[in-house]
């Protein structure tokens, strides 16, 4: 079911921006830990950057509409947004070469002489050269996302807009 | 990615509606001024341009989905939808064979027959899938989306 954001035509874009992102944040971030914790849950890490996309295009519009520090929090989801996208083209290519190794090698079961059949150490390099490249951007993610959390990412993106975060505490009646 | 173009004239303290109708013009009219040269298949550049507006558009238009008639919000996101599947299948392809094709410039092999097969088996599909989305984007000119979506976005908004 597709996400339908608390939008209000009666406030301004800059006033709707502010309601928007910290939904869209959530929506990114709640992935965050079978992400982190799953290495290979590709699916889910796609689907993560499918929440991140939109996050970073409604940022975009909002620039016009924030100082520097959200241009900064705008360059850091960018960031991770494209490391992912590296990441998942990886995860689609991986599958494909292997499919592909399988087949030259069947081929080379069939040719009878040795001169005729196709090396395969090329493709297997790649294929290594792949599969240490997404280990290194998918640690690189983890480092980003578990950093966001620990530097508060959130609030310092809703600062940025302008807005404070009501404690429990003060909703509840207290000082 | 290419880079969002400046939205001209973008007061975000004016209403939503005002605003979206500047964002959604600007972004549709970045996309359409790349659809020529995706067409003709000379640079893949015009393509992945093309696609980067057509998802910045896709994604107004779902962020801000409340905003619109429910209807007339349907038949154009279904439009913008399926150009952006047609762009997309083609544009995976692109990045595939552009990665491969380094990757195979990288190779200190002597025999890189492998690899070339690979590329050259994904340029074939990737012909034919391009003829498919030249065909939807031809079938969408047909039934005039570009003059349908000003319109949506002047009297929905």
């Amino acid at each position: 079911m597709a996400r339908i954001y608390p939008v209000n035509k009666k406030l301004s874009l800059k006033e709707n921006i502010q309601i928007i992102l910290p939904v869209m944040y959530d929506d990114l971030m709640i992935l965050k830990s079978h992400v982190v914790s799953k290495p290979m849950a590709k699916n889910t890490l796609h689907r993560m950057r499918i929440a991140g996309k939109p996050l970073r295009y409604a940022m975009e519009i909002g620039e016009t509409a924030f100082g520097a520090e959200f241009t900064s929090c705008l360059e850091d989801i960018k960031n991770t947004v494209e490391l992912m996208g590296e990441i998942h083209d990886a995860d689609v290519m991986i599958p494909e070469l292997n499919s592909h190794l399988r087949q030259i090698r069947m081929f080379n079961q069939r040719v009878p002489l040795f001169k005729e059949k196709i090396t395969t150490k090329p493709l297997r390099d790649i294929i290594n050269g792949l599969k240490g490249k997404r280990k290194e951007m998918y640690e690189l993610l983890c480092t980003r996302l578990s950093e966001w959390e620990r530097m508060k990412f959130k609030e310092k993106l809703m600062k940025s807009m302008g807005l404070t975060r009501v404690s429990k505490f003060e909703t509840a009646g207290g000082i | 990615m290419a880079k969002a173009k400046k939205i001209s004239y973008l007061n975000p303290a004016q209403p939503l509606g005002i605003c979206l109708q500047k964002i959604l013009r600007t972004r549709f009219n970045e996309m359409t001024a790349s659809e020529e040269g995706t067409v003709r298949g000379e640079d893949i550049e015009f393509l992945h341009d093309m696609r980067v507006s057509s998802r910045r558009v896709q994604a107004v238009l779902k962020i801000f989905r409340a905003a619109f008639p429910k209807k007339l919000y349907k038949n154009e996101y279904e439009q913008v939808r399926l150009l952006i599947r047609s762009l997309g299948v083609v544009r995976d392809y692109d990045v595939f064979i552009d990665k491969m094709e380094k990757l195979r410039a990288g190779s200190t092999g002597n025999d890189n027959r492998a690899i070339d097969m690979l590329i050259i088996r994904k340029k074939v599909e990737r012909e034919a899938k391009r003829k498919i989305m030249v065909k939807t984007i031809n079938e969408l000119n047909r039934l005039g989306y570009k003059e349908n979506f000003m319109r949506f976005i002047t009297t929905a908004i």
